[in-house]
């Protein structure tokens, strides 16, 4: 016998086994009790919740020679057959293979012929939601009307996929995710019975990257049993996910608040070379600052909401020298990068990029040193800011808050452009004024310019976003009549020279000189 | 010895060694890493070890090892896409080899690269034999992103991150190469970040320079200003396309990160600050962070079958528009 994985090996035999699905056992065995079982059922719930193997288990119960039980046997010849995928009557069918309409047929047949070796004809298709749509159309009937001795039992991850014909036609039940205690309790009984010893934090750690899958938490095992030498450790574990331990984002935190880019940049590397997944040191760096978020909001409480007691304090520091304001800036950037980094391959460029757009914002506000307490941080009036200690920052040393603000000017913009293009647009026309850091003053030629952007309505266009982006509330006041220094718009920044040249091109023309025609 | 042609990764290698000499081989491996990282050495190392006739080994000498060296060992199997997918038809075929006893073999190895190119019907006609193969199947997948397979196919496997080689092994790899010096080396490490396939690509020096220069010509034209559409069809027109753009953006990336890096030069693409310094003057920090986007986006685009110089000409009027926003922002102070 060659070895096999433990989700194998491990595979319930007894609804008994079949650990963390009670509402579904409960279900599937009074039924049998009673001997009012439906013709048809279909199984849904995540991978690994258990679906193929409760069908197997009722496969067997159907058909077990001790006469149908609220159990199988799993010793009769009957058991054992279907145990094995010996006896012809008990069909595992894969959905996702012979998923077209010829197959469907077939089955339909075949269907109707009575059962050989055992009562029942049990048909269990699995990933039926792979059937084409005319496979499924051809289905229905048989599934509607079986003939008496046959047993149909769909199994799916994505049952939003199947038609509601077929939805309809069957009992459906639902697999919940495994919980978290379960799935540990599970992964001891294994670890005993291979005669190896675990530690409770690695234990832990496996059962939180399952998500509620079994078979996730158990082929997860079999690799760090296969990695660990002797007693498995958390480390082993962290080793084979691939991912960082905590430590690695308190630093990158501590980067952050000291606005050391280049420590920040660094530690990426460090990830990089390490060859970690970058997806998953998002995910992970999401969670770290989920954590701040909640530290910071619930104080003593947070352990309740599952942040480790001997992280609390740290975290609550550097909660509290962030802000809330900018942990969620943080958060949004993050959420962001996740979504692009799926489909990128360098994956590092992206987190590169995304640190700066961190570090881009921490120019504005006075850089919070790491031990100072206030909650919030102050945009600092011109003239009065300092920055202080940033080693190997290239942050000019003079940074006043309206250069800030012409910095983020674009990325205003654009969020503006978002909520309302009307009041985008009546911005291009309008120039930036004073900034002292709680107020705006926007300048406009026109009179209507000043009139519309007076609304209320389009000044809080502009004051939310400034909000969002700032952290904090600004207000925005109107004046009327051209500044002295105005910003160049980009057209007129072009030389005229420059601008023909670029006319030709586009044109694909050639300069006549209108005087010589004359 | 053929684990020895695997630089680094100890731990990997000795986790599947281990695996081997327990006579506890998972049936289903995934291994995953960025393209040119090596794992399909691996894989090869792996399938030819478990087949190997001198005790499971990876002799390299018996008649088992050299067939799989030359691929012709009728048990290992490769599956590439057919095209740029893995096609059902193909995993049926391969389902059909499954089920059959491995002809000479203990096992019969399926080696499965770019496996997150499997169409969802190819990946989840795969499902079945992955969960319970036949005695004597065994299925290594690669590939380059996770997150494109199938969370379902993941939970079948073992997963195996092949990471980049750190310092030490890239040194011994690149030494390996032979004919040459310890700064070449160096040099070549910086632009590999780690990936023994990108390096080999690399070793020319002159001609990375070469690179590197063309993107920062390229970068300067679009700030003065030159004609957009011509600076787009001459780009066009070069062969390697793709290394011009990977060029500009790492000098970029350079750019943004230059004032940082001042005492850590190594994490710099560009040979020293001279060839992005030039630029520094004319791309400012906001500039390169829009510009960098537009760059990848850019990338993206152009692996469907779109005309190549539009879509340059396009990526270029916006990193045009790009640096003017962010330079006329910075001359309104």
């Amino acid at each position: 016998m060659t070895y096999q994985a433990l989700y194998r090996q491990w595979r319930p035999q007894t609804f008994a086994e079949l650990v963390g699905q009670e509402h579904v056992t409960k279900t599937l065995q009074n039924a049998l009790r009673q001997g009012k079982l439906a013709h048809a059922y279909l199984f849904c719930g995540s991978r690994g919740t258990g679906k193929t193997s409760a069908a197997k288990i009722l496969a067997k119960a159907v058909n077990c020679e001790q006469g149908e039980s609220v159990e199988p046997c799993n010793q009769c010849a009957a058991c054992q057959g279907i145990q094995a995928g010996r006896v012809m009557d008990v069909l595992e069918i894969d959905a996702a293979s012979t998923r077209g309409i010829d197959e469907i047929r077939d089955l339909r047949e075949k269907a109707r012929y009575a059962p050989v070796e055992v009562r029942k004809k049990v048909y269990i298709i699995d990933e039926v939601h792979m059937l084409t749509a005319e496979a499924f159309n051809a289905l229905l009937k048989t599934l509607e009307e079986p003939p008496n001795q046959v047993l149909f039992i769909l199994a799916t991850t994505e049952p939003h996929k199947l038609p509601a014909t077929i939805t309809s036609r069957c009992q459906r039940l639902d697999f919940r995710l495994i919980d978290f205690d379960v799935i540990k309790k599970r992964l001891a009984e294994v670890i005993a019975a291979v005669g190896r010893a675990c530690e409770e934090d690695a234990l832990n750690l496996i059962a939180e990257e399952a998500a509620g899958s079994l078979r996730d938490a158990l082929s997860l095992l079999e690799q760090v049993l296969a990695y660990a030498q002797g007693t498995v450790s958390s480390e082993d574990v962290l080793a084979v996910l691939g991912t960082v331990g905590r430590d690695v984002f308190y630093e990158l935190t501590a980067a952050i608040l000291n606005r050391d880019l280049a420590k920040a940049l660094l530690l990426l590397q460090d990830v990089a070379v390490s060859g970690k997944d970058f997806q998953h040191f998002t995910q992970q760096a999401i969670l770290y600052f989920r954590d701040l978020m909640v530290v910071l909001a619930c104080g003593e409480r947070a352990e309740r909401l599952g942040i480790a007691a001997d992280w609390a304090p740290k975290l609550y520091q550097q909660a509290q020298a962030l802000g809330l304001g900018e942990i969620g800036r943080i958060l949004s950037i993050l959420h962001e990068l996740l979504s692009e980094i799926r489909w990128s391959n360098r994956p590092r460029l992206l987190w590169e990029l995304a640190v700066f757009k961190i570090f881009a914002f921490e120019d504005l506000a006075e850089p919070p040193t790491y031990t100072q307490t206030a909650a919030t941080t102050e945009i600092v009036p011109e003239k009065q800011v300092d920055v202080p200690q940033a080693p190997e920052v290239a942050v000019p040393q003079q940074i006043t808050a309206r250069e800030q603000l012409v910095r983020q000017w674009p990325r205003i913009l654009d969020e503006v452009k978002k909520e309302s293009i009307k009041c985008h647009a009546l911005l291009l026309s309008g120039e930036l004024g004073n900034f002292d850091g709680k107020n705006l003053e926007i300048c406009f030629e026109g009179q209507f310019h000043y009139d519309m952007m007076e609304g209320e309505q389009n000044k809080k266009y502009l004051e939310n976003v400034l909000e969002r982006i700032f952290g904090k509330k600004i207000r925005v006041c109107c004046s009327l009549g051209s500044k002295p220094e105005k910003v160049k718009n980009v057209e007129q920044e072009n030389n005229p020279e420059e601008l023909i040249q670029t006319a030709l091109e586009i044109f694909r023309g050639q300069l006549i000189d209108e005087s010589e025609k004359e | 010895m053929l684990w020895k042609t695997i630089y680094g990764r100890k731990e990997l290698v000795r986790t599947l060694q281990e695996a081997i000499h327990a006579d506890k081989v998972a049936h289903a491996y995934l291994f995953y890493g960025p393209e040119g990282i090596g794992k399909k050495t691996i894989a090869q190392v792996f399938a030819t070890a478990l087949n190997c006739l001198d005790g499971q080994k990876g002799c390299g000498v018996c008649l088992s090892c050299r067939r799989a060296a030359a691929q012709i060992h009728p048990d290992i199997h490769y599956i590439e896409p057919d095209g740029k997918t893995i096609k059902i038809d193909q995993v049926r075929r391969l389902k059909k080899y499954a089920y059959l006893k491995p002809r000479e073999s203990r096992y019969q190895i399926f080696i499965l690269q770019q496996a997150d190119t499997l169409t969802t019907e190819a990946a989840n006609s795969l499902l079945k034999v992955l969960e319970e193969p036949p005695v004597g199947s065994i299925f290594l997948l690669l590939a380059e992103n996770l997150s494109a397979l199938l969370p379902t196919i993941r939970s079948r496997c073992q997963e195996f991150a092949v990471s980049r080689l750190d310092r030490e092994s890239m040194a011994e790899f690149l030494r390996a190469q032979g004919r040459m010096t310890g700064e070449q080396i160096a040099e070549i490490m910086v632009w590999a970040e780690g990936i023994p396939g990108k390096a080999l690509e690399l070793t020319d020096s002159q001609a990375r320079q070469q690179l590197y220069q063309e993107a920062v010509a390229y970068l300067k034209a679009l700030a003065a200003g030159k004609g957009v559409s011509s600076l787009a069809a001459k780009l066009a027109e070069t062969e390697d396309l793709t290394a011009v753009l990977d060029a500009m953006i790492l000098a970029l990336r350079d750019l943004l990160i230059l004032p940082a890096a001042g005492k850590h030069p190594e994490v710099l693409a560009g040979k020293g600050s001279l060839l992005c310094g030039q630029l520094t003057e004319k791309w400012h920090r906001s500039a390169c962070l829009a510009a960098i986007p537009v760059l990848l986006k850019l990338q993206r685009d152009l692996q469907s079958p779109i005309n190549v110089r539009l879509a340059l000409e396009n990526a270029f009027w916006d990193l045009k528009e790009v640096y003017n926003r962010a330079n006329s922002c910075g001359n309104s102070l």
